[in-house]
């Protein structure tokens, strides 16, 4: 776990980026790993109280990417009418404040995903609501042009699809316990793979666990750090998944929504929906995961990332093992022909 | 021989010690690292009292994936699965119970919420 930022220098620091006088108060992270920590603290600027919340990295070579890019498209994603917390001020270096960081304004409201269903369970139409606004706050980033984006971002080689089915073949190729369950899994994924569509901006982790919700309903969507160039439905069967919603497994949306909500939030912005497609990338997103957990134990055992959560990752496979099997036996064209 | 508590009464006062004990005591960065240490150690007392035994599901997947003897395994298995034809129903029913003998160890009861029930969750 690192440090939480230096109050007096972070002061400093807004002082002079914001050419006001500047004093922090209550600082206080509310989410720490390994490799960023989030704090709340209250800043007075000019006589003018206000809330923000600083998000540090460790320092710059551990970041999936720099902070200069993570901002670029919290700011894209805020020009184009994504809910996300709106950037007042970034440092993309390591400074006396501690690691490189950036700084939002405060939204409201609660992210741990067991009190986001409950919220939703005690607030009649929220989970709707909420399903709605992820709907249509996704088609907004997802039909904004690549053209438009920043020339640093890594334009892929390949079409979604290909790159995913690359992937996977590696991660199947690297488990240190063959896996019939992914083997069969990416099987049924070849077999199924809809055509290329045209990239677009996806935010990679939309999830219940990565939204602040309020009694409004959604309030922002955050962790941009691993946004890229994708496939719409990489981001909306990504909601899906069941590990993402906190035992109340009756509701596909993040345990708090349906379906039919995300996709009526998704039409009203004009997304283009397809159920074939949005259940290819549920399988291909299960599959995802369980490999990166098998892919986390493995860093455990070769020393890279010594960890019990990430010894932990190598025993919950088979729940994804489990998952993506449903997904496949419960697909329509499954075939019962012979597999020789 | 070992005189008692048994390597699985061992780790059922382990994991609870930890849940009751240490976890309630700890600083919240390494409370959730305590509660899965409790898990592990449930999950072990579980995977020393496992009775499945995977090798006729794994003979009745090679012979309904048609490999011929010596050619099986879970290494030829996988291979098959990945690089033969599509998935068949036999097969697939198969392989989750390969899955479901890891879950009763890893996660009980996971397996409750199946096909069905997340065919009907989807609305």
């Amino acid at each position: 776990m690192q440090p939480s930022p230096d109050t007096r220098a972070l002061g400093a620091f807004l002082s002079e980026r914001l050419r006001a006088l500047v004093t922090i108060t209550n600082l206080k992270p509310v989410t720490s790993g390994a490799r960023r920590i989030n704090a709340l603290f209250d800043a007075t600027i000019d006589g003018h109280a206000t809330e923000l919340v600083i998000t540090q990295l460790p320092n710059e070579s551990d970041a999936f990417r720099s902070v200069d890019s993570e901002v670029r498209w919290l700011q894209l994603a805020d020009r184009v009418g994504v809910h996300v917390p709106a950037v007042i001020a970034w440092n993309p270096r390591e400074s006396n404040v501690g690691g490189p960081f950036f700084i939002t304004r405060r939204v409201a409201g609660v992210s741990i995903p067991k009190h986001v269903v409950a919220l939703c369970d005690a607030t009649p139409g929220l989970g709707s609501r909420v399903a709605y606004e992820l709907g249509e706050s996704l088609a907004r980033l997802h039909r904004v042009s690549i053209a438009d984006l920043p020339s640093d971002i890594e334009r892929p080689a390949h079409s979604a699809i290909d790159t995913a089915m690359i992937w996977a073949d590696d991660a199947l190729s690297e488990l240190l316990v063959p896996s019939p369950a992914f083997a069969l899994v990416t099987r049924w994924l070849e077999l199924h793979a809809p055509p290329a569509v045209p990239s677009t901006p996806v935010h990679g982790d939309a999830r219940n666990g990565n939204i602040l919700v309020n009694d409004d309903g959604l309030g922002a969507l955050l962790d941009w750090e691993t946004a890229h160039i994708g496939e719409p439905f990489e981001d909306l069967a990504w909601l899906a998944q069941r590990m993402w919603r906190a035992r109340s497994e009756h509701l596909e949306i993040g345990g708090f929504g349906h379906r039919s909500d995300l996709r009526a939030g998704y039409a009203a912005e004009r997304g283009e929906w397809d159920d074939q497609r949005f259940h290819w990338w549920k399988v291909y997103r299960t599959l995802w995961w369980g490999l990166t957990l098998a892919g986390q134990a493995r860093q455990h055992l070769d020393g890279t990332f010594r960890s019990i959560v990430m010894a932990a990752s190598g025993r919950r496979v088979a729940e994804l093992e489990w998952d993506a099997l449903c997904l496949v036996r419960g697909s329509a064209g499954t075939s019962m022909a012979s597999t020789t | 021989m070992h005189d008692r508590p048994t390597q699985a009464e061992l780790l059922d006062i382990i994991a609870e010690t930890l849940r009751e004990t240490v976890v309630p005591a700890t600083a919240p960065h390494a409370r959730h690292q305590a509660r899965i240490a409790a898990n592990l150690c449930a999950v072990l007392a579980r995977e020393m009292a496992d009775t499945h035994n995977p090798a006729t599901i794994m003979r009745r997947l090679e012979i309904a994936l048609g490999l011929p003897a010596g050619h099986g395994g879970i290494d030829g298995v996988t291979r098959q699965l990945r690089l033969g034809g599509a998935p068949t129903s036999e097969a697939i029913e198969l392989v989750s119970e390969l899955v479901r003998m890891k879950l009763d160890v890893v996660k009980p009861g996971y397996d409750q919420h199946g096909a069905e029930a997340e065919h009907a969750a989807v609305s």
